[in-house]
C-alpha cells in the first residue's frame, strides 16, 4: 500500500507514513497537542456534526478518515466537515475499500491523498480526471476545480459577454 | 423546454466515456460484479430475470418530439420495438445488451438524454406534475427548479453513496399530482404572506416495505435557497441515515425514529451553519434556466371550446369524441388551449408499454400541433400539454389511429402496474397479466367503466410497492404462498393532496379470486355511494366493513 497524493501525483511508501492516533485516544486525552507529526484517525462512524470545543484539529498535519466499504458515504461528509466547519487545512488521507471511480468524489469534497495497492497508482490518476466540468462547487481547489462549479462560469460569462 | 449547454454536453460525454471504461473493466474481469453493480446502477443498468434493462432518464417527464423519436429509433434497434414508461417518469427497454448500451448511452446523448441516476443509493430523477406549465391553478412553472435540482443532484461528489436511493418530486399547484406526500421530499410550491413564492418542504414519505405519509419540515422555504437547503437535509440523512439494514435505510426510518421535531432541528442546524452561496444558484442562473420554460406562444383561436368542436363532430363520431373529451383532456391556463392525455393503459394491454410506432406518432402529434412537447406522467401514460382546441379532432383520430385514445385516464382501468415476474427480479408475483384480466373486467360491466368515477387501482408484484398499491384506492399486493400467488388487498389509499396509506382488508387472495373481488368491491360502492361521490369517499364515509364483508363472503361462497 502506498499513499497517492491527488493534486500532483506524488507517491508515499507505506513505511513513511506518519504515527497515528485515535480520535478517541485524543479525546481521552483532553484534546491535547499530539505526538510531533501524528496523524488523526477517525472512526467512519464518527459524527462530527458538532465536537468538544477543545478539539482543534488543527493541531495535527494529516487526518486519515476510514471508509470500511465503498458503498459507506459517510466518510465524503466527515471530510467535508472538517474543509468547511472546522477549516482543517492540512492533508486528509483516505485509506479503507476505494473504487479509483469515487476519487475525484474524494477530492471535491477536499480528501487530498488516497492509499492504494501499488499497482494502483495509474487507474486512479486517470479516474481521478474522468469529469472536467462539475455542477456543485467544490470544497477545496486542491487542483480539483480550479475553475469553480458550472454555474459560476456562465454567470461570469454572461459578464463578460 | 431546457436545452444543454456546452457544460450540460460535456458532462453526459464524460460520464459515457467514464461508462465505457467501467465496462471494460468489468468484461476484463478488473471489476468484480459486486464492485461494477454500483457503478452500473447508477447509470440506470439492472441486471434483471432474463436480460439487462436500461432505464433512461427523462427529467421531470418532459420530452421533445426530437427526443421521444430517438427512444422509438433505440427501440427499434436495440430493443424488441418498444419501452415501458415508468412511475418516475422514466422510460426503460428490457432487452439491451450488455455490449450495445455505450452506444445507446451515445445516442441518447445526441439527443441531450442520459441514463444517470436511474437507480443506485443515489439522488433519482426529479418528477413533477405532469400539467406543469399548462395547469391554471399552478404558482409558477416548477420546471426551471426541477432543472436546478437536476444538476445540483448530478455527480454531487458528497450524496452519491447515500444508505439508499432517494427521490424527489416537485410539484406548484394545490391539486397533487406528483404524489409529494410519499416521496423522500416533496416540494410543494406555496406562497407567504406576502405573496413571495417558496415551498413547502414534507420530508420522510414512502411507499416500499414501510409505507410513510411525509410530514411537513417547513411551511415556506424561500425559493432562492431551495438548494441549500435541499443539501442540508441530504447531508443529515448521509450521516445518519442506517446503513445496517437496507430496509430501514431510507430516510422516512430515520424520520420516524428521531420524530420530525428532532429531525427538524438537525436540518435547520446544518442549514444555518452552510456556505448557502455556495450552493445556491445566482439569480442569474435560474433566470436563464428559467427562460427555457417561457410558455408556448400560441397564435390559436382562443375562443374555440370543446363543446363547440364536439358539435362540430360527424354524428357517428361524436359519442366516442365527446367521451376521450370529457375523459382524457383537461382545462390550459390558457383560453383555446387543452392538456390532452395520452393513455397507455388500452384495455387488456401493458401498462405504460409502448411500441416504437406509438411513440412516433405521439411525437409527431406534439411536433406538428402541441409546441414539440410530450409528458410522462406518474401514472404511466404520456400527456401533451398545450393543444389547440381546434386541433383536438384532429389529435383524437390520429390517436385513435395508433391504439392510443383509450378514454380511461383516472378510471378504473387506468392501472400502475410494476413489471412484476414477467421482468423483475425481485418480484414475487406477476402484475401486468393481472392488470390486463382487471382492466378488461372492470371495462366490461355495466354502464362501463365511467360509471365508476375516479378509481386508481394500483398492483406490486412484491413488497417493494413499485407499483405503488400502498396509494391505490384499491392496491393489490401481490405474494408467494408456497410457490403459488396470492394477492392482497388494500383500500382507501392515496398518493394526492389527501395522501393516505391503504388498509389490508384480509387475507390474500389466490389470482383467481382477485377479479370476482374486484367486482364484488365495486358493486359495494355502486350500492351505497352518495350522488357523485367517489370510491375513495365513500370508501371514507361508509368505513372497511361493508366491503370487507362484500369481498370475503364472495370469496367463501
Amino acid at each position: 500500500m502506498i499513499t497517492l497524493t491527488l493534486n500532483d501525483g506524488a507517491v508515499r511508501a507505506g513505511a513513511d507514513a506518519p504515527a497515528e492516533t485515535t480520535f478517541a485516544d485524543w479525546a481521552a486525552g483532553g484534546y491535547g497537542t499530539p505526538a510531533h507529526g501524528a496523524a488523526l484517525v477517525l472512526a467512519n462512524d464518527l459524527d462530527l456534526s458538532s465536537v468538544d470545543p477543545r478539539a482543534n484539529f488543527s493541531l495535527f498535519g494529516e487526518i486519515i478518515v476510514h471508509v470500511p466499504t465503498f458503498k459507506d458515504g459517510r466518510a465524503y461528509s466527515q471530510v467535508r466537515r472538517l474543509r468547511e466547519q472546522y477549516g482543517f487545512d492540512g492533508v486528509v488521507r483516505v485509506r479503507g475499500d476505494v473504487l479509483r471511480d469515487q476519487v475525484q468524489f474524494m477530492a471535491r469534497v477536499g480528501v487530498t491523498a488516497v492509499d492504494v495497492a501499488d499497482d494502483a497508482v495509474g487507474g486512479v490518476k486517470e479516474s481521478a480526471r474522468d469529469f472536467s466540468v462539475f455542477y456543485q462547487a467544490s470544497v477545496r481547489q486542491y487542483g480539483a476545480d480550479r475553475a469553480g462549479p458550472i454555474w459560476r462560469r456562465r454567470a461570469a460569462r454572461a459578464l463578460a459577454a | 423546454m431546457y436545452r444543454y449547454d456546452e457544460f450540460d454536453e460535456t458532462i453526459v460525454r464524460e460520464r459515457i466515456d467514464q461508462f465505457r471504461g467501467q465496462v471494460a473493466r468489468r468484461l476484463s474481469g478488473e471489476l468484480t460484479e459486486d464492485q461494477f453493480k454500483p457503478l452500473r446502477l447508477m447509470n440506470g443498468l439492472y441486471l434483471q430475470l432474463h436480460a439487462y434493462m436500461l432505464r433512461v432518464a427523462v427529467p421531470y417527464g418532459t420530452l421533445s418530439s426530437g427526443q421521444l423519436n430517438a427512444l422509438a429509433d433505440i427501440a427499434d434497434r436495440y430493443d424488441k420495438g418498444y419501452g415501458h414508461f415508468t412511475t418516475r417518469q422514466n422510460i426503460q427497454f428490457n432487452w439491451p445488451a450488455l455490449v450495445d448500451v455505450p452506444a445507446i448511452l451515445d445516442d441518447l446523448a445526441a439527443v441531450e438524454m442520459h441514463a444517470m441516476q436511474t437507480s443506485g443509493n443515489c439522488i433519482r430523477n426529479v418528477t413533477t406534475d405532469q400539467y406543469a406549465g399548462a395547469a391554471a391553478d399552478e404558482i409558477e412553472d416548477p420546471r426551471p427548479w426541477c432543472e436546478a435540482i437536476r444538476q445540483w443532484s448530478t455527480l454531487h461528489p458528497e450524496f452519491s453513496f447515500l444508505p439508499r436511493k432517494f427521490k424527489i418530486a416537485v410539484t406548484a399547484s394545490a391539486t397533487d399530482r406528483a404524489a409529494v406526500r410519499v416521496h423522500d421530499i416533496g416540494l410543494q410550491m406555496v406562497r407567504d404572506a406576502d405573496g413571495a413564492a417558496g415551498f413547502r418542504v414534507i420530508v420522510g414519505g414512502g411507499l416500499g416495505r414501510t409505507p410513510y405519509i411525509g410530514d411537513t419540515l417547513r411551511d415556506f422555504l424561500p425559493k432562492e435557497h431551495l438548494l441549500s437547503y435541499l443539501e442540508a437535509i441530504l447531508r443529515v440523512y448521509n450521516e445518519q441515515g442506517r446503513r445496517d439494514n437496507m430496509y430501514k435505510a431510507r430516510i422516512k426510518i430515520l424520520v420516524n425514529a428521531l420524530g420530525i421535531d428532532a429531525f427538524r432541528n438537525l436540518v435547520e442546524e446544518e442549514w444555518g451553519r452552510l456556505d448557502k452561496h455556495g450552493v445556491d444558484l445566482p439569480t442569474e442562473e435560474t433566470a436563464r434556466i428559467a427562460a427555457y420554460f417561457a410558455p408556448p406562444v400560441f397564435n390559436g383561436d382562443a375562443g374555440a371550446t370543446i363543446e363547440g368542436v364536439a358539435a362540430a363532430a360527424p354524428p357517428h363520431e361524436r359519442a366516442a369524441f365527446e367521451r376521450w373529451l370529457k375523459i382524457n383532456t383537461a382545462p390550459h391556463k390558457t383560453p383555446g388551449r387543452r392538456i390532452v392525455n395520452v393513455s397507455l393503459k388500452p384495455i387488456g394491454g401493458a401498462p405504460g408499454d409502448a411500441t416504437s410506432g406509438q411513440m412516433r406518432a405521439v411525437a409527431h402529434l406534439a411536433h406538428r400541433y402541441g409546441a414539440d412537447e410530450i409528458r410522462v406522467t406518474h401514472e404511466q401514460n404520456l400527456c401533451m400539454p398545450h393543444i389547440a382546441v381546434a386541433d383536438l379532432p384532429a389529435v383524437w383520430r390520429a390517436l385513435d389511429a395508433a391504439g392510443l385514445a383509450t378514454a380511461n385516464i383516472a378510471l378504473a382501468s387506468d392501472i400502475i402496474a410494476c413489471p412484476g415476474l414477467d421482468y423483475c427480479a425481485l418480484a414475487t408475483a406477476r402484475s401486468i397479466p393481472l392488470a390486463q384480466q382487471i382492466a378488461t373486467r372492470v371495462a366490461a360491466r355495466e354502464g362501463g367503466e365511467e360509471t365508476l368515477g375516479e378509481l386508481k387501482i394500483k398492483i406490486s408484484g412484491c413488497v417493494n410497492a413499485c407499483g405503488h398499491h400502498h396509494v391505490g384506492n384499491i392496491g393489490i399486493l401481490g405474494v408467494d404462498k408456497r410457490g403459488e400467488e396470492f394477492y392482497q388487498i388494500t383500500l382507501g389509499g392515496s398518493a394526492a393532496d389527501d395522501a393516505a396509506i391503504g388498509e389490508r382488508v384480509g387475507p390474500a387472495l389466490p389470482t383467481s379470486g382477485v377479479l370476482d373481488a374486484v367486482d364484488a368491491l365495486l358493486d359495494v360502492y355502486q350500492a351505497r355511494r352518495a350522488p357523485g361521490e367517489r370510491f375513495l369517499d365513500a370508501y371514507r364515509r361508509l368505513g372497511a366493513e361493508p366491503f370487507k364483508e362484500a369481498l370475503y363472503d364472495h370469496a367463501d361462497a
